[in-house]
């Protein structure tokens, strides 16, 4: 990828290596845009991701927590089941009472 | 083009040079701005907490029927079936309490690497190295591959699909590195995400019903969670050190849960914007294939290359128990919808159903 640190005299160093590479102007005209497509992309999810508010770590860690706490009782596969019938893969017994 | 192309070079304040050094410098706000909420780790938070000191799950049901290695799993919203998907090409659909095979379907390819129930229980959708998702209704009057249907195709393999909200739509992710979303009815492409940089390995539906939220998981060892109305990328995190195999929403819709080549499971918080556990011990070496939160979200089960499941409680961060039983790799494992069972796959060509089988987790009992 072009990401130079000198700017724009790096982009005309890439242009003439890539025009003496024996491309056409036009296609390394057509890359340089690519890159700057490219780039333009990366700067702009920077400058989203940089709008997100955010909370402390604390707090959110709280929020989770009291999360798991509220659904504690419901989780069979932290607190087991409430009886042997509330286990839909317990093994049938072989005969019903009538 | 060209000429378009040539305005915008030249625009001021676009250079290639101005976009790199703004981007420089919000990588820097970034980082300081999640170092400055960084006022305490999840552990010791947690510390105050009860420690689960034993937890006795075991193997209740084991599936056999694949004679290959089994790639993909996903319950079904009744709670009872489970479809696979295997290596050997076909697609299994289980009856998870009598052990009983229902439906076997034949794909046209070997390596069907991703399989998914839709919310109606009456569609599945599966694919892998076809570049397809295909989708199969389900009926007991005939054979089902009579009425399949191909939604979607992409460049390379397909490795994970999830019906988002309705059977009316698709999600797919893929080693062409994009996922993209797809009309069932019409096989229309309805939006793509471009973002990631290699192939997507992993994805999962935010928990919430309005859910237009997913988070994707790839081997550029990038977590992006995505807005799917607008295609566009809302949050990335980066982290691990290898190929990310599985994401996970936690239950709560705040976190998410990782796990890597890298033999670590993580923990990424949104609304603190960074990465608030890693799960891992020195003695595990061994990557990890699938991960999934109990209903509570206070356990995570992890499912491993060396071949068993660790269960890490996700707030101490530290490994509960392990689950042997398997003989070869844990593939995928999934917590049954009600939260009473965990699915586990392996390459070892089967899938087990295992339960809790003590009462005393944390001395209480469960009133569901």
């Amino acid at each position: 990828m072009v990401v130079g640190k000198t700017g724009t005299a790096n982009e005309v160093a890439i242009f003439v290596h890539l025009a003496e590479g024996g491309l056409s102007d036009t296609a390394v005209m057509d890359m340089m845009i690519s890159n700057l497509q490219q780039q333009r992309q990366v700067t702009e999810q920077l400058r989203r991701e940089a709008a997100i508010k955010r909370i402390s770590v604390s707090q959110a860690v709280l929020d989770i927590m009291k999360y798991i706490h509220e659904h504690e009782q419901e989780d069979c596969l932290l607190v087991g089941f409430s009886s042997q019938k509330a286990n839909p893969f317990r093994e049938k017994s072989s005969c019903t009472l009538l | 083009m060209a000429s378009d192309g040539e305005l915008k070079v030249h625009s001021p304040g676009e250079s290639i040079e101005a976009l790199t050094k703004e981007a420089e410098a919000l990588k820097a706000k970034l980082e300081e701005e999640r170092q400055k909420l960084n006022d305490i780790a999840l552990s010791t938070v947690a510390e105050r907490l009860e420690v689960i000191n034993y937890l006795n799950i075991k193997p209740r049901r084991v599936l056999k029927g694949h004679q290959a290695k089994v790639l993909c799993s996903d319950w079904s919203p009744d709670k009872r079936h489970i479809v696979s998907s295997s290596q050997d090409g076909k697609m299994i659909i289980w009856d998870a309490f009598t052990t009983n095979k229902e439906h076997a379907v034949t794909m046209p390819t070997t390596w069907v690497m991703a399989c998914a129930y839709a919310p109606s229980g009456n569609l599945v959708a599966c694919g892998g190295l076809d570049n397809k998702v295909t989708v199969y209704p389900l009926s007991l009057e005939e054979d089902v591959s009579t009425k399949k249907k191909t939604v979607g195709t992409h460049t390379s393999y397909m490795s994970c699909c999830t019906f988002p909200n309705s059977d009316q739509q698709i999600l797919t992710g893929s080693g062409d590195s994009t996922c993209a979303l797809w009309d069932v009815e019409s096989g229309q492409l309805l939006q793509n995400f471009h973002g990631h940089a290699a192939d997507v390995m992993a994805l999962d539906l935010a928990p919430s019903e309005t859910g237009n939220t997913f988070v994707s998981g790839s081997c550029d060892r990038m977590v992006l969670i995505w807005d799917m109305r607008t295609g566009q990328c809302v949050q990335s995190f980066e982290g691990h050190q290898s190929d990310i195999n599985s994401v996970k929403f936690h239950p709560s819709g705040d976190a998410v849960a990782t796990g890597s080549d890298d033999s670590t499971c993580r923990l990424f918080d949104l609304r603190a914007d960074k990465e608030v556990a890693v799960y891992s011990k020195e003695s595990i070496i061994f990557g990890v294939n699938s991960v999934d939160f109990s209903v509570s979200g206070r356990l995570l089960f992890a499912g491993y290359n060396d071949y068993t499941v660790n269960v890490w409680d996700s707030l101490k961060c530290v490994r509960v128990t392990l689950l042997y039983g398997h003989e070869n790799r844990v593939s995928c494992l999934q917590v049954s919808p009600d939260g009473t069972a965990l699915s586990t796959g392996s390459w070892d060509y089967t899938l087990r159903v295992n339960i809790i089988s003590f009462w005393k987790g944390l001395d209480k009992k469960c009133h569901s």
